[in-house]
């Protein structure tokens, strides 16, 4: 028994572990709780291969042939599985079956390999040093493989990568068997040029899978990306650890599941609680429905208008059942209407008032993201605010952006209207401001509603009351010709990056 | 037959996969084979005005009467159609040779200029144009603190960005790469021009101001007429590289004529003239519209509310009767005017009135260009975006002004003032261009500041303007200029920037008053007799 068939053998064995490893990794990057996804994976991994070794008794003539066949198959479809679940996970209503017939499809055919192998050299060698040769190469491949893959193939080449790699070795394993054996099998030519096609796809995967997901990218998160959408207006990420989920806009982090409830619940309910019935609701940004969520908690609430830009991001967090289960599928609420519209310009042309307003913009990172923290927009806001009315506006950090934080706040008086700072510590964000502003002086209120998990009458007054280190500062007025605040954004965060 | 898989064949195979995949990618393209963008040459309409020259046009079918004809739908002719109706006069008329409004304060489907695109701030005295700005909400509140200017016509921050030495940065005055002796210079320069800004002459009138037939004639500064802007610049010593190219730029870009031709009172008129500020504002800022001064003309326009007549030419004037081409319906009209406005300029005159003019024009090419656009981009471009190593002047973005945060296209506005020839031989040259060679030249300008910018254009529209703007060489503004202007009938009233020799829209505006207050008078004359 030669050289050539032991290298075979490992090769397929690696590959056969390498797709169990990308079903696995993919399954707790995509659906979260690691163990049980990987003892799932594993057991239904290992169970096909069972159907496949039981079955490969079938297979009764041309087993050079079959043998073939199958390498080329189970590399195409080995080779493309991670490509086409990343892919369709976002529009197939059943991951999980789509998951499973991709293990269950793979094991099979892996789960043929070595007894067909066998089939076929058993004439040709003594059968005990033939099972005891394939089956410790089979192992040592495994060990090859489980030891490679997180070390080199994922940091390095990602999982999209990986798969065509060992798709295409696989390929090319049956390539090469077609050359050693090509006098014994009729019509090989069908077999090369299935072969070629096949290693052509695999490769062209190969180059352009970047394409799909960045998967160098994937090094700047700290957790496994499980969906990227380059959308119309900007790229979105979520990515997924075992205890949460974290979105990313342009690549900065907008909300962590872990403690976006602190986030959310001090932009709402200070001035919700302090609103005496507060019926009509402007949300402005905030396209992830967890504003919207907090303010549904609200009996009073007749309609809820959101403005976000983006649809690809309000129809995601509108039907993704991942993100439905975070924002409680506020997004579906009957008094939920969605216009996909710039701010600025909808709130130029709108003509309602509202009795509150909460303002969630990304922070002001970019020359058009900074017109809507300017004077401008500030003043544009009076006439959609009902005079009894407030509104509250997310405004990046006091303690970070001191000097940007009061610049909102200075802002916002300017353009004529009476502030109260607050803030709230979101351990993924640190410490974070928001103003509350409107036309009458603002009352801290003292009730809240039940169930909330950070802001309450225990707590409330500290947020209200700034520490030296995050105290007032005097600013320059954000204005349209100055763009004061993108200046001294960019300035303070690039100290502490 | 055995299929044997060489090596050979083996990378083979592979060396096509991977010839297959480059040429999927642009750049590939872009290196091996030129690609032509959608668009055209379009511009002011040549064929129409050669017409002028045979004159051979049909008989008149009917004769109208009205009391004042405006012939010219520029901004001087504008101008005194908003100034006419200011006084309360009917039966008042607009009429152009072309289908748009606004002469060379025209635009791209009202989204991008393709001219004039920006106001600098009135100056303090100057108040019908204050009041004119009232009007078009553009100025919002007069106050003791100062004009509270509006702010979203008021161009956003960041104004201007200069691509030099492989570097963006922020102004148009040259701050990477100068040596000490540079930044001296412009020092003295800057220094120099602050001291003229607010200098009076005997007469007890500022050295230059708007109008410019408000500046001192005092010989101390009208001497500068005599000597060219690089003369005056080497009187000063000023010669650094950086200072020369900067001044030169300035001087392209109001008057399209370079500083070896350019009167140097008409240099330093662009550099002393403005002393205009507004409540908030730094004082260099500029109010402009994503359609530039197409908005100033349409404000003009609209508040006149005049009927205006496009695709009329001119042909003849017989006493009070004007002979006009109706090129849309294709029939001759002839129309009786009380009093008629010529907004108009000289060279066009020439050929109506069959005199003569001295009068030079430097030809200009515009281009639209429509792009794919993103964050990236928008973050890399301010509203003006100038090659330091380029031809033209550089690139305006339309959206500047936009409140959208997020834009997916938008168009950049390319400027280039054909100075590298005399302007005749110029005008020649930019006739006989296609499409894809002022293409190439744009592209050449601007890829330097837009890596990608082959890759995000959709289309890109081409205007050559044969007669851009007035040349204020030197001498004429205060020698050859009045000379050369021919003395009209009593009926017939002249007003273009023309007559002011520097192409502004606030000369511009200021003739049109100007005329109208001439024709107020005319009438107020009849009246008392």
């Amino acid at each position: 028994m030669g050289k050539a068939l032991l290298i075979s053998v490992a090769i397929i064995s690696t590959c056969g572990l390498v797709y169990e490893l990308i079903a696995g990794a993919l399954a707790s990057y995509l659906l979260g709780d690691s163990v049980t996804q990987f003892s799932l994976i594993i057991g239904t991994y290992l169970f096909s291969m069972g159907i496949g070794s039981y079955l490969s008794k079938y297979f009764e003539k041309e087993l050079l042939r079959r043998f073939i066949q199958i390498e080329l198959l189970v590399g195409m479809i080995g080779g493309f599985s991670a490509a086409i679940m990343f892919v369709a996970f976002e529009h197939v209503s059943s991951f999980r079956l789509l998951l499973f017939s991709f293990v269950v499809i793979t094991g099979a055919l892996v789960g043929l390999e070595i007894p067909l192998l066998m089939r076929i050299l058993k004439d040709e060698y003594d059968f005990s040093d033939l099972v005891s040769k394939i089956f410790s190469i089979d192992y040592v491949g495994a060990l090859f493989a489980s030891l490679l893959f997180p070390l080199v193939l994922v940091p390095y080449l990602g999982l999209m990568r990986t798969g065509f790699l060992f798709g295409g070795l696989n390929i090319l394993v049956g390539l090469w068997t077609l050359k050693l054996f090509n006098k014994k099998i009729e019509k090989p030519q069908n077999l090369a040029i299935t072969g070629i096609v096949f290693a052509v796809l695999i490769l062209m995967g190969f180059l352009g899978s970047h394409k799909l997901l960045h998967f160098s990218e994937g090094m700047k998160y700290p957790s496994p990306i499980v969906f990227k959408k380059q959308t119309r207006y900007q790229k979105m990420v979520i990515t997924r650890s075992n205890e949460s989920i974290r979105l990313f806009l342009n690549g900065n982090l907008q909300f962590d599941s872990k403690d976006e409830y602190r986030y959310h619940e001090a932009l709402i309910h200070p001035t919700m609680a302090a609103l005496k019935s507060p019926k009509h609701i402007l949300v402005l940004g905030g396209g992830d429905g967890m504003a919207v969520r907090e303010i549904l908690k609200y009996p009073s609430v007749q309609s809820i208008t959101l403005v976000d830009l983006d649809p690809a991001m309000t129809q995601l967090f509108k039907t993704n059942k991942m993100l439905t289960d975070l924002n409680e599928d506020a997004l579906n609420n009957k008094l939920v209407t969605i216009h996909n519209d710039d701010a600025f310009v909808w709130l130029k042309n709108n003509q309602k008032v509202f009795d509150f307003i909460a303002i969630d913009f990304p922070d002001p990172s970019s020359y058009s993201l900074g017109k809507l923290y300017s004077h401008s927009f500030f003043k544009h806001l009076r006439k959609s605010l009902n005079p009894e009315g407030y509104f509250a506006i997310q405004s990046t950090s006091p303690y970070f952006a001191r000097e940007s934080y009061w610049c909102v706040g200075q802002t916002i008086e300017d353009a004529g209207f009476t502030i109260a700072p607050y803030h709230a510590y979101v351990p993924s964000f640190g410490e974070w401001g928001y103003f509350v502003g409107g036309f009458k002086n603002f009352t801290i209120p003292t009730q809240f509603i039940d169930h909330l998990k950070f802001v309450g009458k225990e707590n409330i007054s500290n947020l209200f009351s700034f520490p030296k280190d995050m105290d007032k500062v005097k600013s320059p007025i954000n204005r349209l010709n100055n763009q004061i605040l993108v200046r001294l954004f960019e300035k303070e965060w690039s100290r502490v990056n | 037959m055995s299929i044997k898989i060489t090596r050979r064949k083996l990378i083979g195979f592979f060396g096509t996969t991977a010839a297959i995949a480059l040429l999927t990618k642009r750049d590939f393209i872009d290196k091996f084979g030129k690609r032509s963008f959608k668009g055209s040459v379009k511009g002011a309409n040549f064929m129409r005005g050669h017409r002028l020259i045979k004159k051979n046009f049909p008989l008149p079918r009917n004769k109208r009467k009205v009391n004042i004809a405006i012939v010219g739908a520029g901004i001087s002719g504008l101008s005194s159609a908003y100034h006419l109706k200011k006084a309360g006069l009917k039966g008042v008329e607009i009429f152009d040779l072309e289908d748009h409004l606004g002469g060379k304060s025209t635009s791209f489907k009202g989204e991008a200029p393709w001219g004039a695109h920006y106001l600098p701030l009135p100056n303090p005295q100057n108040e019908s144009l204050i009041q004119f700005l009232k009007d078009i909400n553009a100025i919002t509140d007069v106050g003791p603190e100062g004009i509270q200017f509006n702010e979203l016509m008021i161009c956003s921050d960041p104004m201007e960005k200069l691509y030099i030495l492989g570097r963006m940065q922020e102004g148009l005055v040259p701050q990477i790469g100068l040596s000490k002796e540079s930044i001296k210079e412009f020092d003295t320069f800057f220094q120099l021009m602050g001291k003229f800004k607010n200098q009076k002459g005997a007469d007890g009138k500022y050295a230059f101001d708007i109008p410019m037939s408000e500046s001192s004639t005092d010989s101390d500064f009208t001497k500068y007429d005599e000597m060219t802007m690089k003369d005056f610049l080497n009187g000063h010593h000023l010669k650094s590289k950086e200072l020369l190219w900067y001044i030169n730029y300035c001087c392209r870009d109001d008057y399209g004529t370079t500083i070896d031709e350019i009167s140097a009172w008409a240099g330093l008129h662009y550099f002393c003239s403005r002393r205009g500020t507004g409540k908030n504002l730094k004082d260099e800022s500029v109010l402009t519209w994503p359609e530039g001064n197409h908005f100033l003309a349409k404000g003009l326009f609209n508040l006149s509310g005049y009927p205006f007549h496009k695709g009329h030419m001119l042909h003849n004037i017989l006493d009070n009767t004007l002979s006009f081409y109706d090129f849309n319906n294709e029939e001759s009209v002839e129309i009786e005017a009380n009093h008629i406005v010529l907004a108009l300029p000289q060279f066009i005159i020439a050929k109506i009135l069959n005199t003569n003019t001295d009068f030079e024009y430097s030809p200009w090419m515009v281009a639209n260009i429509r792009i794919r656009w993103d964050e990236d981009i928008a973050e890399t471009l301010a509203w003006d975006n100038v090659n330091y190593h380029g031809e033209g002047l550089g690139i305006i973005v339309a959206s500047h002004q936009s409140l959208r945060a997020n834009l997916l296209e938008n168009t950049l506005t390319y400027y280039w003032p054909l100075t590298h020839l005399p302007p005749k031989e110029a005008r020649k040259w930019a006739l006989g261009r296609s499409h894809e060679s002022w293409t190439e030249d744009i592209l050449r300008d601007i890829s330097p500041m837009i890596f990608d910018i082959k890759e995000r254009i959709y289309s890109i529209d081409i205007w050559p303007w044969g007669h851009g703007m007035v040349r204020p060489k030197k001498n004429f503004l205060f020698k050859e200029r009045l000379k050369t202007i021919p003395e009209p009938a009593d009926n017939i009233t002249f007003a273009h920037t023309d007559l002011s020799g520097l192409s502004l829209f606030e000369e511009g505006f200021y003739q049109g008053e100007k005329a109208a207050n001439q024709i107020m008078r005319k009438e107020r004359n009849v009246d008392s007799f």
